[in-house]
């Protein structure tokens, strides 16, 4: 799920990325955020939500709302939609404190 | 309607406020204490707007603004980490 041709944009060739998402592996491309590049894996439900287990994803997509919050390995929590992805990062829906 | 959200990080939706409301609350303070609303991770950056428009009929004045609610700093959330490697590069 990504534009290939644009009017406007040029879309040039970008470097494959490996990250995993709850111990899943992916593949995105250079420059994506967590977000985007999971939802180019059409993985949209990025968190449960804690009182009635709701599906949450983006949903301002510019970092105000602070749905999309993931928990990254050694990071902690962070907004999906404004943390580019590198090489074996590992990302969990839930938080998982400090290691 | 009732279940539409309108606080997405404590999960309070429509029908909760207009409880409150009918059980007699007057401010948009008071339904925050009441059910939580706008105290959750974003600190109602997606529903302080919504709440006060809501609550706009029980006041002479209206729509307050700035809002009545308490707007918390830092605007961002920053970490103690960049902030001192944010010193380091200056």
């Amino acid at each position: 799920m990504r534009i290939q041709h644009h009017p406007i944009v040029t879309i040039s060739p970008k470097k494959q990325v490996t990250f995993y998402f709850n111990e899943q592996i992916y593949k995105g491309l250079e420059g994506d955020t967590i977000a985007a590049a999971l939802w180019a894996n059409q993985v949209t439900t990025l968190r449960h939500t804690e009182k009635n287990n709701m599906g949450r994803s983006l949903f301002c997509g510019i970092g105000n709302c602070f749905d999309c919050r993931v928990y990254i390995k050694n990071q902690g929590m962070v907004r999906a939609c404004n943390v580019p992805i590198v090489e074996g990062l590992e990302v969990f829906s839930t938080d998982r404190g400090i290691d | 309607m009732k279940d539409v959200i309108i606080c997405r990080c404590e999960e309070v939706s429509l029908g909760d406020i207009e409880d409150a409301k009918e059980n007699g609350l007057k401010t948009s303070q008071e339904i925050k204490m009441a059910t939580r609303l706008g105290m959750g991770m974003c600190q109602g950056r997606i529903c302080r707007s919504l709440i006060d428009l809501y609550m706009s009929d029980q006041t002479p004045q209206g729509l307050l603004q700035p809002s009545s609610l308490t707007v918390h700093v830092p605007v961002r959330p920053v970490s103690l980490c960049q902030l001192a490697a944010k010193g380091d590069r200056a």
